[in-house]
């Protein structure tokens, strides 16, 4: 039986073992679908787009005069 | 020469009086700051009942304007306090002298400001912002004031540092009020 790497990582000459699928990527909320999740989080990003354009103008404008007197 | 600069000795000696100057700068620029901030959301409150495509008019009126003085064309020019912190508040490299410089300082009312940015986002806050998005902007705007010297304490080699640092302030500068601009139209428009 050739070594298969089982999904968590060990080697093993055991057939049985070397049927262990690698599970799929682990989504949290119940399994929601990864779509949804996407657009989730890109809609708070965009939500919060406001907020860090004004940190962002305010840092800024405060680095640009950093080092005067 | 009475650059926020002089608070640090020229080579890192004590290092744990000089991080401490740092975050006393930075937290003293945050502070003066804010105080502006609070005045803008006054100010701003008091706009608010302006229609918003009167506000956004003169916004860009205003901001044509300040980007012009910047160039001093027609003889405009930005207003500003042309004055320097007295020398004997930094003449003693302690902690409590960082923070009563910085106050005043992170104001921007009472220094030099040799670049418009602090213009274009005072008339983009008071004219377009909400007040926690003001009070956050000016708060950001302390914290970039006085990074520079919390970034120095840092480093060992000051002088190189402020060599270099200087130079990328003085490329970047003139760029930077264009860029400032953009984020309050960014932030405007995903409002």
């Amino acid at each position: 039986v050739p070594l298969k790497e089982t999904a968590g990582g060990a080697s093993t000459g055991d057939p049985a073992a070397a049927q262990v699928a690698v599970p799929r990527l682990a989504v949290p909320f119940l399994g929601a679908s990864p779509w949804i999740l996407g657009a989730v989080v890109a809609a708070i990003g965009l939500a919060a787009v406001p907020a860090l354009a004004w940190l962002g103008a305010g840092l800024v404008a405060g680095l640009s005069l950093s080092g005067s007197i | 020469l009475n650059s926020s600069a002089t608070l640090l000795p020229p080579v890192r000696r004590r290092t744990f009086t000089d991080v401490q100057i740092g975050l006393a700068f930075v937290a003293g620029c945050t502070l003066g700051a804010c105080l502006v901030g609070c005045g803008l959301v006054v100010v701003g409150a008091l706009l608010s009942p302006v229609p918003h495509a009167w506000r956004l008019g003169l916004g860009a009126l205003l901001a044509a304007v300040i980007l012009l003085a910047e160039r001093e064309v027609r003889g405009l020019r930005l207003p500003q306090t042309a004055r320097q912190i007295p020398a004997t508040v930094v003449a003693q490299r302690r902690p409590g002298n960082a923070w009563r410089f910085a106050v005043p300082y992170g104001t921007g009312l009472r220094t030099y400001l040799p670049s418009a940015s602090p213009h274009v986002l005072a008339v983009g806050l008071v004219l377009t912002a909400p007040s926690a998005a003001i009070l956050g902007a000016a708060a950001a705007f302390g914290v970039g004031r006085g990074l520079s010297l919390l970034m120095r304490s840092f480093t060992r080699q000051r002088d190189a540092y402020g060599e270099i640092f200087q130079w990328i302030t003085q490329v970047l500068r003139p760029v930077t009020p264009v860029v400032v601009l953009a984020l309050v139209v960014m932030a405007d428009i995903r409002a």
